[in-house]
């Protein structure tokens, strides 16, 4: 029982720690870049500006719906089963990649809940349109994760870093990484890294949504931003695997965070898509075509060498 | 009767024929409708109420005048009572024809009501002033102020799922100014607020105030302030345009653009105000030259700056260009074609993205363009995209102005030194324009002695936001936004309406 008190100890920890720096360095990019002199707020409160805005948030509003709350509770429970590092995982599922994706979908769904409370008809419908285009970014992210579910052979998060001990699966699937990555890429960019709130257009009145509510909603899309990066890295950069004589935690905060900052300048240098005509020409034209494509070579490659015994190796 | 009207006809010195009309323009005016036409001056009708069907008639119909543009209407007082003031324009012709309707002092409203309902029968574009059905509830409404920098209107949107159906754009809010703004003041302390106006490029309102009353007082500037003002003007129209994008980048959420655009922004309003001391209002123009000369070492400054700002702007509208994302975006939203640019009289860089090569500095010479060389970029198919294009290019051409200025800047005076503290006008009208970033830039006064009768501002963002509502019907709704701001409306223009 303590074990796992301790367990949920530090995982709160890091993902408390996480977000004050991950949304610190969103700040301090984003006001470096206003006329290099940066936000005014930014200047003051320097590296308290997290804190700064969580309270000024807080004193605004303390009203929560039903689908805010479970929302809050679905951000923390989604870590339950996604292992951080080796130690660090509350349930060791053999199931825990089908598992997590469940978790990940149910959150997008409850995000499209809440949009429901918005007095706006506008709001309620342009929340729909943008989560339900996250919803068609996943598909590629499924094909990508069937590929690698084929070439380890399991559904235990461990068990597929595990297989990573000798290559990377970024070697074996370059093709299903770079989809993974942008389309990735792009369900952060619809939901909005750092900007106000995921209802970014300004008709709608981007300002909509304060107080406790406004907190939860930019808890959950960190949340979603770490399960992401984590995910990736489990997947295709060997997770906690030691590279040489670095050792793998330190690997992994190494590559979280390089992940992290290279999406943050990707979303600098990116447009906005929450346009159905650019959706189609990135996903539907390119994203889902090319995963089908990954998949279907690496189903090929393993009926050709199963059942037909063509490959010798 | 005829014969009275005809004989009160002059050529007059200053731009404006003021005169009564009849029912029989074309008789009254007979053969000098060939030389309004070639002089380009302006034609302001007094019409009574009753014979505004006929006059209308006569000028949409007939061969010589037609006039097919419409472009704004206003009101205001004089001397206790109330007038109504439309201004029509002849794109051929090249002219503006200005009506003069005295309104009766019982049930004002309904008769303006029924002068709108004529006046949108041959013009459709007048239909914006019509009395709108406030009782069906509206799908979306867009409060002032969500919009970034266009907080002078509120839009109404009737929606079919994602799709604009009808969209009214409502400005009574921008229609507190009124008329208390200039009662009573004093012509030389109207310069120096006149730059409110249009708070985007602010000093051509000054121009345009300035070089009406030199008009007034037959005063010819000197060479050195001529080009003066040429190299203050193209400076803020470089600044408007380059503002226009970064506007864009931001709707788009395209941060590297709108940031470093932002910065060539600022470069140049660093150069305007190392010129006049100020940034948004600049109170530099004064009538018959500017308030102080430039040096030297300002020139050498803005002489470095160009091959600088050229490589930078360039750089961005490469960027852009280049952006899949941005392009998708921008290409075949909010289309106007030529008729329908002509017809709600729009004029400028929105005119010229649709692809007619119309630009008031080369036909005019209200400052000395005609010994510079440039080229009129235009547009093909008039949508966002070419919009904002056209405005890179006419940035371009704006340096390839500044650069030919600062080899050829004449030596003189900067003003010409008379004696303006006991000048009083004769009680008169004028009107006068000037191609601003936006279009052209109109305003029409009554003076009187020192002071200003009547002003009426009438910019080129009121046609566009005109124009707007027939643009935003059929669109997405997630295009409003871009729609609005790539039309480049500058909201201290429709305050003054």
């Amino acid at each position: 029982m303590l074990l796992i008190l301790k367990k949920i100890f530090y995982i709160l920890l890091l993902l408390a720690v996480n977000l004050y720096i991950c949304d610190y360095a969103g700040n301090k990019i984003t006001a470096r870049m206003e006329l290099r002199r940066g936000y005014r707020i930014t200047r003051l409160a320097s590296s308290g500006f997290p804190v700064v805005r969580f309270i000024k948030d807080l004193s605004s509003g303390n009203k929560i719906n039903i689908w805010t709350f479970y929302i809050f509770i679905f951000s923390f429970l989604m870590w339950s089963v996604v292992p951080i590092t080796a130690g660090l995982v509350l349930i060791d599922e053999e199931y825990s990649l089908f598992i997590a994706v469940v978790f990940y979908i149910t959150l997008l769904i409850m995000l499209v809940l809440n949009s429901s409370r918005s007095n706006y008809t506008g709001v309620f419908s342009e929340n729909c349109k943008k989560l339900l285009m996250v919803f068609s970014f996943i598909a590629p992210v499924l094909l990508s994760i069937l590929s690698i579910i084929l070439l380890n052979k399991t559904l235990s998060l461990k068990e597929i870093v595990n297989y990573q001990h000798n290559y990377w699966n970024v070697v074996l699937q370059p093709l299903g990484f770079i989809i993974f990555f942008i389309s990735m890429f792009f369900q952060l960019k619809l939901l909005g890294i750092i900007k106000k709130s995921y209802v970014s257009t300004g008709v709608y009145g981007g300002k909509e949504g304060k107080g406790l509510e406004k907190i939860i909603e930019r808890l959950s899309i960190y949340m979603i931003i770490f399960f992401l990066i984590i995910i990736l890295n489990v997947l295709y950069l060997g997770g906690w695997q030691n590279f040489y004589i670095i050792r793998g935690e330190i690997m992994v905060a190494f590559k979280f965070y390089l992940i992290f900052v290279i999406l943050l300048f990707m979303d600098k240098i990116t447009g906005r898509i929450d346009n159905y005509k650019l959706m189609v020409r990135i996903n539907w034209k390119f994203l889902i075509p090319a995963s089908v494509v990954n998949f279907l070579i690496t189903l090929g490659f393993f009926v050709a060498r199963d059942v037909y015994n063509l490959v010798l190796f | 009767m005829f014969d009275d009207i005809y004989n009160k006809i002059y050529p007059s010195t200053k731009s404006v024929f003021m005169e009564e009309a009849g029912r029989n323009i074309e008789f009254i005016l007979k053969d000098r409708i060939n030389s309004i036409c070639k002089s380009g001056l302006d034609l302001l009708i007094e019409v009574p109420q009753e014979n505004i069907y006929e006059v209308l008639k006569e000028l949409k119909e007939n061969p010589q005048l037609n006039i097919n543009s419409f472009q704004n209407i206003n009101t205001y007082k004089s001397n206790g009572k109330n007038f109504l003031f439309i201004n029509l324009k002849s794109t051929a012709g090249g002219f503006s024809v200005l009506l003069k309707i005295e309104m009766p002092p019982e049930e004002p409203e309904r008769n303006y009501y029924q002068i709108i309902d004529i006046l949108k029968g041959f013009y459709r574009a007048a239909g914006f002033y019509q009395r709108r059905d406030k009782s069906v509830p509206v799908d979306i409404k867009i409060p002032p102020g969500i919009l970034d920098g266009l907080d002078c209107f509120d839009v109404d949107i009737y929606a079919e799922d994602d799709v604009v159906r009808e969209a009214y754009i409502n400005i009574d809010i921008s229609g507190v100014l009124g008329s208390q703004y200039y009662k009573n003041m004093e012509i030389f302390n109207l310069i120096a607020y006149i730059s409110r106006f249009d708070w985007k490029a602010g000093i051509f309102p000054e121009i345009c105030l300035c070089s009406a009353f030199e008009e007034l007082l037959q005063l010819k500037v000197t060479e050195r302030t001529r080009y003066i003002r040429i190299l203050i003007g193209e400076l803020y129209r470089i600044s408007n345009h380059i503002y226009l994008v970064s506007n864009i980048c931001n709707i788009l959420q395209y941060d590297i653009a709108y940031n470093l655009s932002l910065l060539e922004r600022e470069r140049v309003l660093r150069l305007i105000e190392t010129v006049t001391g100020s940034r948004v209002a600049p109170n530099f123009i004064r009538i018959g030259g500017v308030r102080q000369d430039i040096n030297e070492e300002v020139l050498l400054e803005v002489r470095r700056s160009l091959p600088v700002l050229y490589e930078n702007i360039k750089k961005i509208e490469k960027m852009m260009v280049n952006d899949l994302m941005i392009i998708e975006r921008l290409k075949d939203v909010g289309v106007i074609i030529k008729e329908d640019a002509l017809e709600y009289g729009l004029t400028g860089p929105n005119l010229r993205a649709s692809g007619i090569r119309f630009d008031s500095r080369k036909d005019e010479n209200y400052v000395s363009y005609r010994d510079l060389s440039f080229t009129i970029p235009a547009g093909r198919t008039g949508d966002c995209l070419d919009r904002v294009l056209v405005r890179f290019a006419e940035t371009y051409q704006s340096l390839r102005l500044l650069n030919q200025i600062m080899k050829k800047f004449p030596r003189g005076d900067y003003i010409k030194k008379i004696n303006l503290s006991n000048l009083e006008f004769q009680p008169g009208s004028i009107s006068y324009g000037v191609e601003c970033p936006h279009g052209l830039f109109k305003i029409y006064m009554e003076v009187e002695k020192r002071n200003i009768k009547s002003l009426i501002i009438m910019g080129p963002s009121l046609n566009s936001l005109i124009l707007g509502e027939r643009v935003l019907r059929g669109s997405k709704i997630e295009d409003i936004d871009l729609i609005l701001m790539s039309m480049d409306i500058s909201p201290g223009e429709i305050m003054g309406t």
